[in-house]
């Protein structure tokens, strides 16, 4: 897809108003030169909570990965591949639902959903989908509308906020770092890739020899910058990783013996080693199971049973070796795929499954809240292909990484992930165990919010009563010599009150004037020198 | 104001790497060399970039006695074939006749599966050395862009027998028809493997070839004006009449048997619509069963034929010319050459030969608009530098493909390889770079990266010796008189864009060359490290990562 039929298929006066984010490095400064976004930009980046993703490609059988085992739909539907009979059942001994077992391959994956640190999401999907892998697979990485086709990647998108000038400009750390088998389109910039592949740390090597002299103004002047702009990356963050590693290449697990999980403890490694790269990706390859599936066997050398094992495994070694670096706290991990399978099984010879709709996918980390949210697929009311409907649009996913875990605002979250339309619910509130409640996929609370290692903040911030009717007091604790500027936000970016203090050591009082406001959500932002703190605060009479 | 306009002003200012699309006003009438675009080396290099794998020297030289329409001739010649097609891969008996195999849930003994796995090593090994040969170029060239358009991936195909028939097949029909070609490859044993065609059967149908020969292959999901081309009922429609087909081995001699049509997997009771069309019982013609209407290939081409030639004019268009941003007026380019398609009956040859010998391929402003992949790029060192490769030696290159992300005989999924910028990141760049430039030239030396799988030998390697480096440079006349001239020489034989002076002087500088102005002085052996490290240099330029 090019700049120009994406042009063509959002309505100008649309475009005009998302395109920033997805194309022009110099609109987006611009954008967020608004009060708010200025304000809030920098503590954006001022956590050094990561986000691994992961991507289990060629689309993976929801059905059993998480069983309906006492469903009788689910018996019917797979005769072969399902754990149909007593004995099969029996084996289904993860259980996070009296009717529901994880897949015996993911036993491994028990002990953190006990310790409530993995949070599953079922029937997640997108709209309208048409089957085909690369479609779908688009719409999931550029997170756009199914009738819509984006050629920016969803994560770009949210990192160019960060770093607007990126490549033109590289921060210290990569802003995202790939350590999978498969490019992905969820980095894909408006400019160029914001991803660096990492094949491994401890061997990153420099490429060296670009050549200053102008580019020609041909398709061969367009290639030679591309390339020497790789060249120019790989300079650069080789040698950042040769200062990091082989230093930082600690793990306190025994990881299993696969490439998947190699790139896992490659990811802890990086994380350990404190760059603050926000996003990393990885993938697992072999989940279009149309045949051979062998979801059932716990020893079979191939098929889906054997990904779930790989994947497992690998991911609750990743989690133990977070939490045994005493780095848990940063991170969550999160699955996708481009589609679920089918439910009912293609034939009694296939022994597979044909591209199918929505799927459950799980998160894992210490801040995230180990439910189930949403309910199973009704298996007795199928769509036309006989995929079930899904109850989570894949959006409501992103928005709770971006917003829950980031601290990305409504606005601006919204414009990320859903370019061309402003309208998209992203409260996250999920019916957990089919009883309606409100709920945050992950809680930021439940963590501490981690400082940067390397620029410890000459200040905190707190505010109280957090609601507020008459008064709202912000407690900072200042160790500055700069004069502290407090101002309050609305949602929109407006300034309400702004406060200029001296500088001073210790802890401070400053108290705003809230009895006229509307109720509603408000920004504190606190602000010394190049050091900037946001609180968020309810207004409520 | 126009879309580009209207985007620059939104962008205030393009990054350095924002590919342009440059406007180009040439056409696809053949062309002919002029004093301002003439036919000399870097026009040869653009040809053997693009229709093969690069010029060696002795090509270039070749090629200047030719018309560039007559080289193109000489690398389409159909005799090619027929000949130099035949002879097989290393110890070929032991797996070309396969062994019996009885069904789905037949237990594979675990020597078979390293049998198997060996032989599609050498397979792949020999592949390499034939894209090593200067007479077959465009053939491979072709056959490895029906390879990324018709794919299989060889683990699921798992016997070698029918991977290397998939591949003599398409190495045979390079330009042959496409509407036979999709005949042909839709019974392929290695597709009915690897697209599921062998479980499919009418009281359990199985979509995934249906789907994706209409998406990937031929008409894709929608037309130039975005109508959908079909829907998930012509899918399933065609799924069954694509059902039937089956391969076997014979028993107990290995002969390996063509598919066959097995009909009691056939619904031959239910009429079925598919594009809007007549109610008919659909098959393949090559069932030749009478209680089969009408071919279902020949349907797809009829109805959606405007589809399928534009997708593959496209596709051939972006492949050999340019992937990157496209002037809307290449539209114009890709719709003729889809309608010289069309007017041929689907023969591929005037196609190609239409588009390979236009002005609009030579044009200068697409010279050095390409990106290697990594088959292109170890073997353009290679016939640059003159290192002839046997089949043996190839063996050290399939680990380097799988490295830097083009594993021959497995596209990382149906959809086949990206390429273009795909291919380089700041892993397979340095990779590249260290593994293939810096060990061959500086050290003299690509290590072996396997055990032999023969005889369990560990492989040495490949050598490049001082005496093969002098050799090399020889071939260039500024040789033994002056280094500028001589590196503005290789540059011009190496690069598909040429250095400037200054970025000589730089090449030179970082290469650490001390005695530039005693050049002619020095004797072959003084000359050889100095030149190690400019090739080095030469070829660890972006500029040699482009064709």
């Amino acid at each position: 897809m090019k700049r120009r039929d994406f042009l063509k298929t959002i309505p100008l006066g649309v475009a005009a108003t998302t395109i920033p984010f997805m194309l022009g490095s110099r609109k987006a400064e611009a954008f967020l030169n608004s009060p708010l976004l200025s304000a809030l930009s920098n503590p954006l980046d001022n956590n050094d909570r990561a986000l691994v993703i992961i991507f289990l490609e060629g689309g993976n059988d929801g059905l059993n990965t998480l069983v309906p085992f006492e469903d009788p739909l689910y018996d019917k539907n797979r005769k072969n591949l399902g754990f149909t009979t007593s004995q099969e059942k029996s084996q289904l001994t993860f259980k996070v639902r009296p009717d529901l077992a994880f897949n015996p391959n993911m036993n491994a994956l028990e002990p953190l959903w006990k310790e409530g640190k993995m949070a599953i999401i079922q029937n997640l999907g997108i709209e309208n989908p048409d089957l085909s892998h690369f479609r779908g697979l688009e719409i999931w990485n550029s997170s756009s509308d199914s009738d819509l086709i984006i050629p920016t990647g969803w994560a770009a998108r949210y990192l160019q906020t960060l770093y607007p000038d990126y490549p033109n400009t590289l921060p210290t750390d990569p802003v995202a770092i790939n350590m999978g088998t498969l490019g992905s389109q969820i980095f894909r910039g408006s400019a160029s890739m914001v991803d660096v592949q990492v094949p491994n740390p401890l061997t990153f090597t420099a490429a060296a020899n670009i050549g200053s002299d102008p580019l020609p103004n041909t398709e061969g002047g367009n290639e030679l910058g591309f390339v020497r702009e790789i060249v120019n990356i790989s300079n650069v963050y080789a040698k950042r990783f040769a200062e990091l590693f082989p230093a930082s290449a600690q793990s306190t697990v025994q990881y299993p013996d696969t490439d998947f999980a190699r790139n896992l403890q490659h990811i802890a490694w990086c994380i350990k080693s404190g760059i603050k790269t926000k996003i990393y990706f990885t993938n697992l390859i072999g989940f279009d199971t149309h045949f051979n599936q062998h979801s059932k066997e716990t020893d079979f050398g191939e098929g889906h049973g054997l990904l779930l094992r790989i994947l497992s495994q690998a991911l609750a070694a990743f989690q133990r070796d977070l939490e045994g670096l005493g780095i848990a706290d940063r991170v969550v991990t999160m699955t996708y795929s481009e589609f679920g399978r089918r439910v009912s099984e293609n034939g009694d010879f296939a022994s597979g499954t044909d591209h199918g709709s929505s799927a459950p996918h799980f998160v894992i980390g210490t801040s995230v809240n180990g439910e189930l949210y949403g309910h199973h697929p009704d298996l007795a009311t199928l769509d036309k292909n006989g995929d079930p409907t899904n109850e989570f649009e894949f959006r409501r996913y992103y928005a709770a990484m971006l917003g829950d875990w980031f601290g990305v605002d409504e606005s601006l979250r919204t414009s990320i992930l859903s370019p061309g339309r402003n309208h998209d619910p992203f409260d996250i509130a999920f019916p957990i165990n089919g009883t309606p409640k409100t709920g945050h996929l992950i809680d930021r609370l439940k963590t501490s919010v981690a400082k940067p290692q390397n620029s410890a903040m000459p200040f905190s911030i707190a505010v109280s009563p957090n609601p507020a009717d008459r008064v709202l007091t912000a407690q900072y604790i200042s160790s500055t010599n700069a004069p502290i500027e407090l101002e309050l936000f609305d949602l929109r970016g407006r300034s309400i009150q702004r406060f200029v203090r001296s500088a001073s050591i210790g802890i401070e009082y400053q108290s705003f004037d809230t009895h006229l406001l509307p109720a509603g959500v408000y920004y504190l932002h606190i602000r010394s020198g190049s050091n900037a703190e946001t609180a968020k605060c309810i207004v409520k009479h | 104001m126009d879309r580009r306009t209207f985007l620059q002003q939104l962008r205030g200012k393009l990054p350095e790497t924002e590919a342009i699309p440059i406007p180009s006003n040439t056409t696809l009438v053949e062309w002919k060399p002029s004093q301002d675009n003439p036919w000399d080396s870097n026009a040869i290099n653009h040809l053997y970039h693009r229709l093969g794998f690069s010029a060696s020297f002795d090509d270039v030289v070749a090629a200047q006695m030719l018309t560039p329409s007559e080289v193109i001739d000489l690398l389409m010649d159909d005799t090619l074939l027929t000949t130099g097609v035949a002879e097989p891969p290393l110890k070929y008996e032991q797996w070309m006749y396969a062994m019996p195999y009885t069904g789905p849930d037949y237990p594979i003994a675990h020597a078979e599966d390293i049998l198997q796995h060996d032989a599609k090593t050498d397979i792949r090994n020999w592949w390499t050395v034939q894209m090593m040969k200067s007479q077959p170029q465009l053939r491979e060239k072709l056959m490895l862009f029906w390879h990324n358009h018709f794919v299989v991936e060889e683990v699921k195909v798992y016997f070698a027998v029918h991977f290397w028939r998939y591949l003599d097949y398409l190495r045979r029909h390079p330009w042959g028809n496409l509407l036979q070609i999709t005949k042909d490859i839709t019974i392929m044993p290695a597709m009915l493997k690897y697209l599921d065609g062998v479980w499919s059967e009418k009281d359990s149908i199985n979509e995934n070839y249906a789907r994706e020969v209409m998406e990937l292959f031929t008409m894709g999901i929608s037309d130039r004006d975005g109508n959908k081309n079909y829907t998930q009922d012509d899918i399933r429609n065609v799924a069954f009449a694509l059902t039937g087909w089956r391969y076997r081995f014979e028993e107990p001699s290995p002969n390996v048997l063509p598919p066959y049509f097995a009909d009691y997997y056939f619904d031959f009771n239910t009429k079925r619509s598919i594009f809007g069309a007549d109610a008919k019982i659909y098959g393949l013609a090559a069932a030749k069963d009478s209680r089969i209407e009408a071919d279902v290939i020949d349907l797809m081409f009829e109805k959606r034929g405007k589809s399928i030639a534009w997708n593959i004019a496209k596709k051939a268009y972006h492949n050999f010319v340019y992937m990157g941003d496209l002037p809307p007026s290449s539209n114009n380019l890709i719709q003729e050459l889809a309608d010289t398609l069309i007017a041929s009956h689907w023969e591929l040859k005037p196609m190609f030969a239409k588009l390979f010998k236009s002005e609009h391929f030579f044009d200068p402003i697409h010279r050095g608009g390409a990106i290697k992949s990594p088959y292109e790029f170890m073997i353009s060192v290679c016939r640059k530098m003159n290192v002839p490769l046997t089949e043996y030696e190839a063996g050290s290159f399939w680990y380097f493909g799988m490295d830097t992300g083009q594993f021959l005989g497995k596209p990382p999924n149906v959809k086949g390889w990206n390429g273009y910028r795909d291919w380089l990141n700041t892993a397979t760049l340095p990779k590249r770079i260290n593994d293939i430039v810096r060990d061959l030239i500086l050290n003299g030396w690509i290590k072996g990266q396997l055990i032999n799988p023969h005889n369990g030998a560990p492989f040495d390697g490949i050598p490049y010796t001082d005496q093969q480096i002098t050799d090399w440079a020889m071939q260039f006349d500024s040789y033994q008189t002056d280094l500028e001239s001589l590196l503005a020489q290789m540059s011009d034989f190496l690069l598909a864009m040429a250095l400037s002076s200054d970025r000589i002087k730089e090449v030179i500088n970082r290469a650490g060359i001390l005695h530039i102005y005693e050049w002619y002085r020095l004797n072959d052996q003084a000359r050889v490290q100095p030149l190690r490290r400019l090739i080095y240099e030469l070829l660890s330029t972006p500029e040699f990562q482009l064709a």
